[in-house]
Order: structure tokens, then C-alpha cells, then sequence
């Protein structure tokens, strides 16, 4: 669980046992437990303040007001209203639908994927680990540096993507077997403004082999063998053993993959920026791209900020939408159910 | 201890800190200095500094540099929370939207009480460009204007006269350009493009030309959908769309064609880029400069410099104001733009002086250099010109991707160009 909850479960035990036991008694403050507890998550609890809570307080009382770095002026409602309907809204809702349009398919084509290197890297196979160590090595690379090399890969007439589709391939024909090219045609990638974001998408799918795959692995393993055994017994081919033993099981791991999946890449930024700058005719013009420019380059710091609460509110919203309807089909184990 | 020793231990402390004050006094004097450029550039500034420093031994020049793609915003920053250099270089594209915030020090009484500094010998264009509401805010830097670069061997192969001697001989205007590009976009026999002829003119060079103009001269409208502009703009795109003499964005992704690589047959930049093309060619072919084509309404070329200014918080303005009139002065500039064809000269003296024009390394065609005085003309740079000019790039980014034709590109451009115009800054 994320660390606040954590804090706030932990100051919950304490104030629903000790502290009102404690007080009841009327111990001096040193004797109560809770006092204890308090003084050791001080140091937490101060640097939370000072370095989040404060900062999020401030932001939130920004997005209200018009900053420049130079003077403060309330405006009210004035930047949430240029977001919405104002001069801005144009922008706002195509760099909301070009996130959304990227969310939608790089988070379950991800997690197919990270699913089933997962799987793959499961079995006993001579030298696994050597496999899991190359697989996860996309996740080391600088963010930057890859996107650099994802600009060449992509590039419309030198890159490799559009090198191989163009490749001359044997095709039957009626006069006898022809060497022609795929397709004659590829698409312009990072120059064309309908291809620009499925550029991104697929280049998403190459963060496969990261920190999701490893924890996909975790969940793998944590499924006892007994489960596999009993399948066989009745029957079950791989597929099947797949389909009614590892997924439920493995619901949890996907569950929580998917939430921090979604986070993940409602957030993406360093690859526009580097790659497209916002791409042809805004078609990479993400979200966060889009919050990063009037905070830092145009200095607009009031609605910057209120577009970084409005992507917490949505996030926020997803989250809670995922957790309700996760009692649905996530079964954690030793639940009964 | 006794009294009297008591006595003598602190005036002996104080005498020791007042001296320390007065030898801070009497020491060198550092003043920061922020620029930008790549290793190359630097080179030139770091030796600028050390003459300045010989000269003036009291005072230190620190230079830091920063990134081209970083510098803008660094700049911003660094002026909004006080930390800024005392002497930094401001891109004229910012420089009215910054000095209209306070930022940097009016030098009008530096300049007045100095009787070694001569007004009348510089140009009027680049001390205009540094005013603001009537008041001087430093001295012009990096000042030039757009020329065309040529590839001579590839002129030569394709067996066409060179477009200085066209120049020369009376005849370059987009048409000759049109033909030469023509012949010098080589195609093998798959249809892929070996060698292009040339790299898309700038904007402002091709639209004033044809007669058009972008904005009023009160920077109210947007004036692009006048026939002139519109045909210039339609210009521009076929020779990328129609012509095929320019590569289209995707083929020229990543500086694929570029000039250095000898691939280009023309191109269009700034007469402060020829040391970087003599580095960047590497004597691997021989190249010069003309000026731009001529069009129906005659040439023109796009004439800035940048702004070298105060910080109006900094503590040494009288060292700064020393600086910045050096690196600026006729010495320097002869050194700068003379030997090392940088930029064009603000100053008269060094303008008429024939030593200006010697030139021991490309480009030799240094007479173009004193043209772009001629026909230079002043771009319409405003406090708004960061917002309207991006809307403008957007515009014409889908023209040059072959999406719109130039009137439906101006359609587009112009209201939101208008809005920008006149929007409040928010």
C-alpha cells in the first residue's frame, strides 16, 4: 500500500487502542504509546509537510490565483474557466484526448505483454536468469537516450521500422514469383499527424520487459505448484491450466499493475518532449507536455497548476473507479471466496 | 586579562577587519557574464573576455554558458527569482516582452557622461533595436542578416553558373533560384532522392519579396491574406509539394539533408553560421555565399541582432557598461566580423574600412556582407512576438507537411495570429 495509507492505518490502531486507553488511564504524556509512535514518525511526518503536503497546499491555492513568478493576483475560478471553455479549452481537450487515446491502448497492450514475457520467463529453462537479466535491461536505459533512439528507428526514410516494411519479399503473382516490397507506401511516423501517436503507442511496448514484468514474475512464482498439479489431474492442457489456475490467481498482480499502469502513463511526457516537441499539428501534444509548457516555458504557474489538479482529480477518479469495481473479479487469496 | 590588554585585542580585531574592507575595495571586480553557443562559439567569447581583461585589469569576467535549447527559459528564470548575471545576451525575439518587465538597467547616463564613445558611429538599426520607450538598454550583438550558402562543386558538376556571378550579372531572382534548384535535385533511377537543391528560404525573406507583409504596422492585424503574401506562401510550398527541389519533412528528419554533409546543393541562414559551416565541412567541399534571391517586389533579408543588456539589479553596472561596450566596440568588431565572419558590423568606421572586407578563409564573397545592409529589412518583433509567432509556426508547419495550400494555411493562421496579437498577457 502507498505509504500514507500506511501512516494513516498505523495512526488509526494507535488512536482506536492505545491512545484513548491511554487517555482514559490519564498517563502522562511520556508513558502513552501513542506519544512514542508520534515522536518517531516525526521526522517522516516534517519532511512530508515541508516537501509535499506544504508544496500541495500552495499549488492548490495557485491554481486559484494568476503567478508569474513575480506577483501573486487572486483570479478565482480564471484558469479552470480557460481550461474549460476559455481561450485554452482547444488545447486542453486535445492534449487530454491524445492522452487518453494513449492510455486506452499502451496499458493493456503493456500488461498482455508484460503478462506473457512474465509466463515465458517462468519456466525452467537453462540459463532463465541470463533471459530475465536481458529482458529487463530496456527498463535501465535512459529515458532520453532511448527516445533518441527511437527517433532514428522511426525515422521515414533511413529508419529501420520503415526499412523492414518496405523490404522486398517474394509474392506470388500470376506471372510467377515477384520480389516486391510490403508495402510501397510506409507510414511518415513522427512527421505524419495520424501516425505520430501510434508511434508512441508502440514504442510504449517496449517498456515490457520492466519493473512490471518483474512483479508479474513475483506473482508467478507465489501460485503453489498443488494448484497446477490438481489441473493436471482433471485434465487441463497449458492453456487451460492458464486460463482457470494462473489468471484468477494472478488477479491481484494484474490489479495492482493496472492502477499504477494507468497512473503511469496518463503521465507520459519525456518522450514527446524529446521526440515530437508535441508533434505535427499537436498530435503528441500530451497532457503533461501540455502542463510543462505554460508552467516553464511561458511561465503561466497559476494554470499550470490547475491543470496538475485536474489530472489528479481524473486520476483520482479512475483509481476509485478501479478499486470499486475490483471486488468484481480481483480474488485475493485466504478470502474464502 | 586587564582592561588596557582588552582594548588593544579589539582594535587590533577591528583594524584587521576595516583593511580587509578597504582591500575589497580596491580589488578586482567580478562581473557574471551568461551567453550562448556551442564549443566554437564560447572559444571566441572566452578570447573577447581575455582582451577585455588585459585592458582593464580591475575588472574579472565570469563567463557561464548555457545550451541554445535551455538558454531562453533559464534566462526567464533566472531574471524572475533575482539571480540573474550582470551582463547577459537577450534573443531580440524576447527582448521587448523582457525589458517591458524591468529587467534591465537603462545605460543613457553611462552613455552621456562617456567621452570616449562615439554615437554617431554606429548604425541606426542596431541601437533602435536595443530601445525601448526611448531609452537605451545596451548595445547591439550578433547583428545579421540571411544570405544564401552555396555548394560551388555542386554547381559546378551540374554545370550552372554560380549564383554570385548571376548576382553579379544582374539576374538572380526566384526564378534563376528555381532553375538551379531544378537542376541540382538529383534523383536515382528508384525514385530516391541523392542530392536536393536546396533548404526552405526563411519566411520573412520570401514573403516580403513577393511584396506581402505579416503583420500591421501597429501590430493589430494580421496582414498574410493580401495577394502578395498568399503567393509567396504558395511559392514556398511548391517547392517542396510541386517542384520537389526541397525535402519534405519526413525525408529531411534529423538534419538527413544538411548542408555540411554536401548533400544540399543551397541554403538559407544567417551570416553569423560561417564559422560554423567552415568547421562543420571540413574543407570536404568549396563553398561561398550570395545573397538572397530577388523577387517581383525586390530583395530583402531579414536584419537583426540580439541585445546585450544589464541586469538592472546588478551591483556593478559602471564594469558591466565597460564589458558590453567593449565586446561591441569597433576593435572588437573588427576581429569578430572581419576575421572571424561572425556577424555584420554596427559600426560605420568598420563597415567603410576596406580591411573588413579581407577574407584569408570561406566565404570570400564578403561584398554580400555590406549588401545585407542595403536591402535588410527590420522583422516586426513585438512584446507579443513569442505568442504570434508560434501560432504562425503552427500555420505554416501544416503547409510545409503538404496538408494545406497556402490560402487555406493563411485562413487557419490568421485569427488565431490576431488573437495572439492582441491577447493580454496571462
Amino acid at each position: 500500500m502507498p505509504y500514507y495509507q500506511t501512516l494513516f492505518y498505523f495512526v488509526l490502531r494507535i488512536s482506536n487502542f492505545e491512545f484513548s486507553t491511554d487517555m482514559i488511564k490519564r498517563k502522562p504524556l511520556t508513558e502513552r504509546a501513542s506519544f512514542w509512535g508520534f515522536l518517531f514518525i516525526c521526522p517522516w511526518l516534517l519532511g512530508f509537510i515541508i516537501f509535499t503536503g506544504g508544496p500541495m497546499l500552495a499549488s492548490l491555492v495557485l491554481s486559484f490565483c494568476k503567478y508569474d513568478l513575480q506577483r501573486v493576483t487572486f483570479i478565482g475560478l480564471g484558469n479552470y474557466e480557460r481550461m474549460f471553455v476559455g481561450s485554452e479549452h482547444a488545447y486542453f481537450y486535445k492534449s487530454l484526448t491524445n492522452t487518453a487515446l494513449y492510455v486506452l491502448f499502451s496499458v493493456p497492450m503493456g500488461l498482455t505483454g508484460s503478462l506473457l514475457l512474465a509466463v515465458l520467463l517462468n519456466q525452467k529453462v537453462k540459463g532463465v536468469t541470463i533471459f530475465r537479466t536481458l529482458f529487463y535491461l530496456p527498463a535501465l536505459t535512459p529515458a532520453v537516450a532511448s527516445a533518441l533512439v527511437w527517433m532514428w528507428v522511426f525515422h521515414p526514410e533511413c529508419g529501420i521500422l520503415n526499412n523492414f516494411l518496405t523490404m522486398a519479399v517474394p509474392i506470388p503473382t500470376l506471372s510467377g514469383i515477384e520480389f516486391r516490397p510490403l508495402i510501397t507506401n510506409p507510414p511518415q511516423w513522427l512527421q505524419s499527424s495520424t501516425w505520430a501517436l501510434p508511434a508512441f503507442i508502440l514504442m510504449s511496448l517496449w517498456g515490457i520487459g520492466g519493473g512490471r514484468m518483474i512483479i508479474f514474475l513475483a506473482g508467478l512464482q507465489g501460485i503453489s505448484d498443488e494448484y497446477y498439479e490438481a489441473a493436471r489431474i482433471d485434465g487441463a492442457g497449458a492453456i487451460a491450466q492458464f486460463r482457470h489456475v494462473t489468471l484468477p490467481l494472478l488477479t491481484p498482480t494484474i490489479f495492482f499493475n493496472m492502477v499504477l499502469g494507468v497512473i503511469g502513463a496518463f503521465q507520459v511526457f519525456t518522450a514527446a518532449y524529446v521526440m515530437t516537441g508535441g508533434g505535427p499539428n499537436n498530435a503528441t501534444l500530451f497532457y503533461v507536455l501540455y502542463l510543462y509548457r505554460h508552467a516553464f516555458e511561458q511561465f503561466h504557474m497559476g494554470y499550470a497548476a490547475a491543470l496538475a489538479w485536474v489530472l489528479f482529480i481524473i486520476l483520482f477518479t479512475f483509481t476509485l473507479i478501479q478499486f470499486r469495481h475490483s471486488t468484481k473479479w480481483v480474488h485475493y487469496e485466504g478470502e474464502g471466496k | 586579562m586587564t582592561r588596557a590588554r582588552i582594548h588593544l585585542l579589539v582594535s587590533a580585531v577591528l583594524v584587521v577587519l576595516l583593511s580587509g574592507c578597504a582591500r575589497q575595495q580596491k580589488g578586482p571586480v567580478t562581473i557574471r557574464y551568461m551567453a550562448w553557443g556551442n564549443a566554437q562559439h564560447l572559444r571566441v567569447e572566452q578570447q573577447i573576455i581575455d582582451n577585455f581583461e588585459k585592458e582593464h585589469p580591475n575588472i574579472k569576467v565570469k563567463l557561464f554558458a548555457v545550451p541554445d535549447s535551455a538558454y531562453h527559459q533559464k534566462q526567464q528564470i533566472m531574471l524572475a527569482s533575482r539571480t540573474a548575471p550582470d551582463v547577459m545576451k537577450v534573443e531580440l525575439h524576447y527582448f521587448p516582452a523582457l525589458v517591458r518587465k524591468g529587467y534591465f538597467r537603462p545605460i543613457n547616463d553611462f552613455v552621456e557622461s562617456d567621452p570616449t564613445l562615439d554615437l554617431d558611429d554606429y548604425f541606426p538599426q542596431p541601437l533602435d533595436e536595443c530601445s525601448y520607450n526611448g531609452k537605451l538598454y545596451g548595445f547591439n550583438i550578433a547583428f545579421g542578416g540571411q544570405v544564401l550558402y552555396y555548394n560551388k562543386d555542386l554547381f559546378r558538376k551540374a554545370g550552372i553558373p554560380d549564383p554570385y556571378e548571376q548576382w553579379k550579372a544582374g539576374k538572380w531572382t526566384w526564378t534563376e533560384y528555381l532553375d538551379a534548384a531544378k537542376k541540382l535535385t538529383i534523383r536515382d533511377k528508384n525514385g530516391r532522392t541523392l542530392q536536393y537543391g536546396t533548404l526552405m528560404p526563411h519566411h520573412w525573406t520570401v514573403i516580403w519579396s513577393f511584396g506581402g507583409e505579416l503583420v500591421s504596422p501597429d501590430y493589430k492585424r494580421c496582414v498574410l491574406d493580401s495577394p502578395e503574401s498568399i503567393r509567396a506562401l504558395q511559392f514556398m510550398k511548391d517547392l517542396r509539394w510541386k517542384y520537389r527541389v526541397n525535402p519534405t519533412p519526413a525525408e529531411g528528419a534529423m538534419s538527413a539533408f544538411n548542408f555540411n554533409s554536401g548533400r544540399v546543393a543551397m541554403y538559407f541562414g544567417w551570416s553569423g553560421q560561417t564559422p560554423v559551416i567552415l568547421e562543420g565541412c571540413k574543407g570536404a567541399f568549396e563553398w561561398d555565399i550570395a545573397p538572397v534571391p530577388a523577387g517581383p517586389a525586390g530583395r530583402f533579408t531579414p536584419l537583426k541582432g540580439n541585445v546585450m543588456a544589464i541586469y538592472i539589479e546588478s551591483k556593478h553596472p559602471r564594469e558591466a557598461y565597460e564589458f558590453i561596450k567593449y565586446v561591441t566596440s569597433a576593435k572588437s568588431e573588427m576581429f569578430i566580423c572581419g576575421k572571424l565572419r561572425r556577424w555584420i558590423t554596427t559600426h560605420k568606421s568598420v563597415y567603410n574600412d576596406p580591411e573588413y572586407l579581407v577574407a584569408h578563409t570561406p566565404p570570400y564573397h564578403t561584398d554580400v556582407f555590406r549588401g545585407e545592409m542595403e536591402y535588410g529589412k527590420r522583422p516586426p518583433i513585438n512584446e507579443r512576438f513569442i505568442q504570434w509567432n508560434t501560432e504562425l509556426a503552427v500555420g505554416l508547419s501544416r503547409m510545409w507537411t503538404g496538408e494545406l495550400d497556402a490560402k487555406e494555411a493563411v485562413a487557419f493562421m490568421k485569427p488565431r495570429i490576431e488573437r495572439a496579437l492582441n491577447e493580454e498577457d496571462w
